[in-house]
């Protein structure tokens, strides 16, 4: 049986909303530690790695480990009509195709009960090697969405250049270039709205914006987002939830074409 | 008798506007050549960003066995 009871609901539909756009289904895991999430866009080159952690329900029960397959744009339509100050519990039976989705406002006087029909879902469950980044950023969320949203105007990829002048952020379009550059700031007030780099070595990075774009969704779960980056490989930008996880996505890098004929046949 | 075929992908299939035969009939008629009447193919145009992207994306699992060393 499971049964996790999560006072802070909201940040449960946050998470829904800022995962639906990139993944259609997956399976969520359950087991003694969390309440987890890793699945792939269509095309195979980002993935959604989420992570909610037992200790930061309010009562998590979880007897077995367990799988459920969910369509994403439904249960987000199931947490549409959780408020944002209610408390959310989701329960399932061993075995069941379904789960249950209960909502109690704050006062307990309305309570919701929703039951959703589960999938079975094949999926590619990738292993996560750990890396050591060259560079990591860790500016305000609501910059980098702005800066996403801004340079997707201009062009469809977007260059993330860090060195030890600052991160750039660069693009290119049929109406020109724009490039945006962050410089370190640590002296301000709030340590949330600081932009602070770690850098071991340049890095220079293309990808696509159309998933950074997607990525920013998750902006309202954190007022800080971290970008870990290693030429030629992978981006991680995560997002932490409260005290609880967090949400990674991580997405491939764009190699020149020239570039991958030089390189050494293995 | 016809030995001259278009072949296309499935993926073009979407982007075929036309394909007609020059001629046709033991008299060739329509056409003036040699015995071999042309076939033309008319595709649309590519999206832009297709066409202009000199970049490939490999999928994760590529990067993820690079790091782990498999």
């Amino acid at each position: 049986m499971l049964e996790l009871r999560l006072v802070q609901g909201s940040l449960l539909k946050k998470v829904l909303e800022s995962v639906k756009e990139l993944v259609n289904d997956a399976n969520f895991d359950c087991s003694s530690t969390g309440f987890s999430l890793q699945a792939m866009d269509s095309s195979h080159v980002a993935l959604v790695a989420l992570l909610l952690r037992s200790e930061g329900f309010e009562h998590y029960r979880c007897d077995r480990n367990i799988s459920m397959g969910m369509n994403l744009n439904n249960m987000a339509k199931m947490l549409k009509c959780a408020g944002n100050d209610d408390i959310i519990t989701i329960k399932a039976d061993d075995g069941s195709d379904t789960v249950t989705f209960m909502f109690e406002s704050p006062t307990q006087d309305k309570i919701s009960d929703f039951e959703m029909k589960l999938m079975d879902i094949d999926s590619e469950h990738l292993g996560i090697p750990e890396a050591e980044y060259h560079a990591i950023v860790k500016m305000p969320s609501s910059e980098f969405a702005r800066i996403c949203k801004d340079l997707s105007s201009i062009g469809d990829t977007v260059v993330i250049s860090v060195t030890k002048e600052g991160v750039k952020f660069s693009t290119k379009g049929d109406i020109g270039t724009a490039n945006i550059v962050c410089r370190q700031n640590t002296s301000v007030d709030k340590p949330e709205e600081a932009t602070v780099i770690e850098m071991n070595e340049p890095v220079s990075l293309t990808f696509a914006l159309r998933y950074m774009n997607s990525f920013t969704k998750a902006t309202p779960l954190s007022n800080t987002v971290t970008i870990s980056l290693s030429n030629e490989l992978p981006v991680v930008v995560e997002y932490k939830i409260a005290e609880m996880g967090y949400v990674r996505f991580y997405l491939a890098p764009k190699i020149e074409e020239d570039e991958e004929d030089t390189k050494p046949q293995v | 008798m016809r030995i001259d075929y278009f072949l296309v992908s499935e993926t073009l299939k979407e982007r075929i506007v036309a394909c007609e035969m020059h001629g046709h009939g033991i008299e060739l008629e329509g056409f003036y050549g040699s015995d071999h009447c042309p076939v033309t193919l008319e595709l649309s145009p590519s999206s832009n960003s297709q066409n202009e992207d000199p970049f490939v994306t490999k999928p994760l699992s590529y990067f993820f066995s690079l790091l782990s060393g498999c």
